[in-house]
């Protein structure tokens, strides 16, 4: 088997680091083909909760769907109008976005019949309580 | 060029420094130093005067229309300079980079040093329609009395880290007249709220008249255009939070 000469090394090196530059960060944010965009999310783990947000500009609230198991959540949302952004690379290349798209996976169990929402400024707040399902430990 | 030890600096053309303030301006909270200086640069029309490179960042250049360039850059006029970075610092560089650029600034005897960033709030997210406070520290208490004259209030009380806080040591090390001044934001989602406010302090501390309209008109269109820069930024401040030993949290 022969080893990997410099320059193939080289060669490989830098093409991980542009797909990490160009598609990690983009595939995290964009899906082109189905015209949707990722958001921006963050989730928090408190000692009774699991807050999510979203950061949804140009989101139409009406539009806006939610849909939680256990221990997932995924929203859908319309943008209020179609949107073109010029994406960026060697050759720049425009494309539309339609919608917000997001599946994330809740770090803990949650009740998701107990959940609620916001919308406020654009930004998109589920909040969980966490499932408090277990057993009764008895002291001896 | 100046060569520092793990940072040089490239000068475009010849300027003077000497009593000018510095706006620093670096992505982190809420990329609200980041969204403040774009209105800074492009209402008061400063010039691109030179830029920091160094070993210690991923060789990362901006390239718009074929021209490429350097990832933090000075911008100034007869004023003032404002110092950006399109790349945020992972906790290495940020500490390497603190150091450089704080003993450059005393060599060309800058007036002084300001932070221009966000402050995770809870608030942002659970009490929208409440006034959001912008808070300030300073390494000197002269200057912390003349920027609490503006109406903002002195950070009372807790731990800083990240860009900034390197910034912030290193001034008091090498005793350079240093302020941050943070308004309440979303951590890592772009936030324009908080840039206007501190858009106002800035105003106030240094008589100009930077426009605050375009970021509350273009609000979404300013979010949208930042997701990357603010994901990359995530990146970074998780790193800087991991870095900080529980102990010390």
């Amino acid at each position: 088997m022969s080893e990997e000469d410099i320059f193939s090394q080289i060669d490989r090196e830098i093409r991980e680091l542009m797909e990490d530059t160009f598609s990690g960060l983009y595939s995290s944010l964009f899906d082109v083909e189905q015209k949707c965009l990722k958001p921006l999310y963050r989730i928090e783990v408190t000692d009774d909760e699991v807050i999510t947000s979203f950061d949804l500009p140009y989101a139409e609230k009406e539009s806006i769907e939610l849909n939680a198991t256990e221990n997932t959540l995924e929203i859908k949302a319309k943008l209020r109008k179609s949107i073109e952004i010029t994406l960026g690379g060697p050759i720049q290349k425009k494309a539309q976005f339609e919608s917000y798209s997001k599946r994330i996976n809740l770090p803990v169990k949650v009740n998701p019949e107990e959940a609620t929402a916001t919308f406020r400024n654009g930004v998109l707040t589920v909040r969980f309580p966490i499932s408090k399902a277990g057993k009764k430990i008895k002291i001896l | 060029m100046n060569n520092l030890r793990n940072l040089s600096f490239i000068r475009f053309f010849d300027f003077d420094l000497k009593g000018k303030d510095i706006l620093l301006c670096l992505p982190e909270v809420g990329l609200a130093g980041i969204i403040a200086s774009s209105q800074i640069i492009e209402q008061l029309n400063l010039r691109e005067a030179a830029a920091f490179d160094s070993d210690l960042i991923p060789s990362f250049l901006v390239v718009r229309e074929g021209m490429p360039d350097y990832p933090i850059r000075l911008y100034l006029n007869q004023k003032l300079a404002v110092l950006i970075s399109e790349i945020p610092f992972a906790p290495k560089f940020a500490n390497e980079f603190a150091k450089e650029f704080v003993g450059w600034a005393k060599e060309e005897q800058v007036g002084s040093v300001i932070g221009l960033t966000g402050i995770p709030s809870r608030r942002r997210i659970t009490d929208q329609d409440e006034e959001i406070n912008v808070f300030a520290l300073a390494s000197q208490k002269d200057l912390l009395d003349l920027i609490l004259r503006t109406g903002v209030k002195a950070f009372e009380g807790g731990i800083l880290v990240g860009s900034y806080a390197s910034v912030m040591k290193h001034a008091m090390n090498k005793k350079l007249r240093a302020a941050i001044l943070l308004a309440e934001s979303y951590l890592d989602f772009p936030d324009p709220g908080a840039a206007a406010l501190l858009l106002t302090v800035v105003n106030k501390l240094l008589s100009l008249d930077i426009e605050t309209r375009k970021l509350v008109e273009e609000s979404e269109e300013i979010r949208l255009r930042h997701r990357e820069l603010m994901k990359r930024t995530q990146q970074a401040m998780q790193q800087t939070a991991q870095s900080v030993p529980s102990v010390y949290r």
